[in-house]
């Protein structure tokens, strides 16, 4: 009865090889693939530095783009207003420059290229008795940078986001 | 007993034999059932020989075999301007019916991977997919001609199936058409502010950009299939669930 048994036990899985034998042969199917892959960077951060060179009561501001992206660029000059017979800046802008009065800035209307200069803008105390002493006159300047950004047509957008 | 013992013997033997025989025959009618089977492949399609798909971009074949490039995005030359929008038509071709190969239609997926590496060209998780944007006329994608498995899809990796049966020859509709870096990226929540020493009558502050130095990567992947038992090809090949086509149509379910 044992050996019968046993005997059964191998048919089954004689049965069974059988089946799983051919089961594989119906996964075959046509099928097929193509790949591909690419990649690209962009520049932000381009760092710029201000070159100032004073000469009597005028101060001469430039900004210099030495970092690898293109850049807007603002400031903001810091000094006595003029009021009647008392000292005061004034700023005479070069080509770009354009003032904002609602948050006090100089903007300057182009993009500034990796490796440019702006071109100049001018503070100028006015109103200084000649016998002042110049050092009791300080004029601030305050500038920022950031990267460019773009339109949908490819255009830079000469408008200031983030950094503040 | 003895004629008992002899009866056992003999079932056994018989047992034996019909047990060889089974194997011996099964083996042979898998034989059989396998050339059947595949004879009535290729009496469908032996004329096939193969289907053959192709990825392309922007009328140019750009899947990685053959006259493909291999290579996405190349009309950028590595440099991507934040917020402009490109003309990023990806789509697929059924590139049989050509002088060598017949005809024979298929059914197509494509699947568009966009994610961040870092300035060491490794795959940069902590940043965000979705500020790479793959658009069709800046909708999300061309639904009609295709229509995206959410099951399969993430912020990172979309799929795509084209609903129709592409033949021999074709080409598709395209997926997306547009592909835009989200100007986002330079926005105040994505940069450090570090405030220098004063240096003299300056002071410096810096502003670090999350996403300054990496690489947009765009990856994309067509495939095909077989339209002869094409819901049993589907579950099997591309295994997916909710994928059937019905009257040649095909539709992603829930």
């Amino acid at each position: 009865m044992k050996k019968f048994k046993s005997k059964k036990v191998l048919m089954i899985a004689a049965i069974i090889l059988v089946f799983t034998a051919t089961a594989g042969i119906t996964m075959a199917f046509f099928s097929d693939y193509e790949h591909a892959v690419g990649k690209a960077t962009f520049t932000l951060g381009g760092q710029t530095e201000i070159h100032e060179s004073v000469k009597d009561t005028e101060k001469t501001i430039v900004i210099h783009n030495k970092g690898e992206g293109d850049v807007l660029v603002r400031l903001s000059i810091f000094g006595p207003k003029p009021d009647g017979d008392k000292p005061g800046v004034t700023v005479k802008p070069g080509e770009h420059w354009s003032f904002n009065k609602n948050d006090g800035f100089w903007y300057y209307q182009a993009v500034l290229p990796a490796g440019e200069d702006t071109t100049p803008i001018i503070a100028s105390i006015e109103g200084i008795p000649v016998s002042a002493d110049l050092s009791e006159f300080d004029v601030i300047v305050v500038h920022e940078s950031q990267p460019v950004v773009y339109d949908k047509a490819g255009n830079a957008v000469l408008q200031w986001k983030g950094a503040n | 007993m003895k004629s008992g013992k002899k009866n056992l013997s003999t079932r056994t033997l018989v047992l034996i034999a019909v047990a060889v025989l089974l194997f011996a025959s099964g083996g042979f009618l898998g034989t059989r059932a396998a050339l059947t089977i595949q004879s009535e492949k290729l009496d469908s399609e032996f004329e096939l020989d193969h289907i053959y798909v192709q990825l392309w971009e922007n009328d140019q074949h750009v899947g990685n075999r053959g006259d493909g490039t291999g290579e996405m995005i190349a009309y950028m030359n590595k440099k991507v301007d934040p917020g402009r929008v490109y003309e990023e038509r990806i789509y697929a071709r059924n590139n049989t019916g050509t002088e060598s190969v017949s005809p024979v239609d298929q059914y197509v997926r494509l699947i568009i991977r966009k994610y961040w590496l870092g300035e060491d060209g490794e795959k940069d998780n902590t940043l965000d997919p979705a500020l790479i944007k793959l658009t069709y006329n800046n909708k999300e994608y061309n639904k009609g001609p295709w229509v995206r498995n959410d099951r399969e899809s993430t912020t990172e990796a979309e799929t795509y199936y084209y609903t129709s049966v592409l033949n021999g020859g074709a080409t598709t509709a395209p997926v997306v058409n547009e592909l835009q870096l989200d100007p986002k990226i330079i926005a105040s929540d994505q940069l450090t502010k570090e405030t220098g020493k004063w240096v003299g009558n300056k002071q410096t502050y810096t502003y670090t950009y999350k996403y300054k130095g990496k690489y947009i990567c765009i990856e994309a992947e067509v495939q095909a299939l077989q339209t002869h038992n094409i819901n049993r090809a589907i579950k099997s090949v591309w295994g997916v669930q909710n994928v059937s086509v019905s009257n040649g149509s095909l539709t992603v379910g829930q």
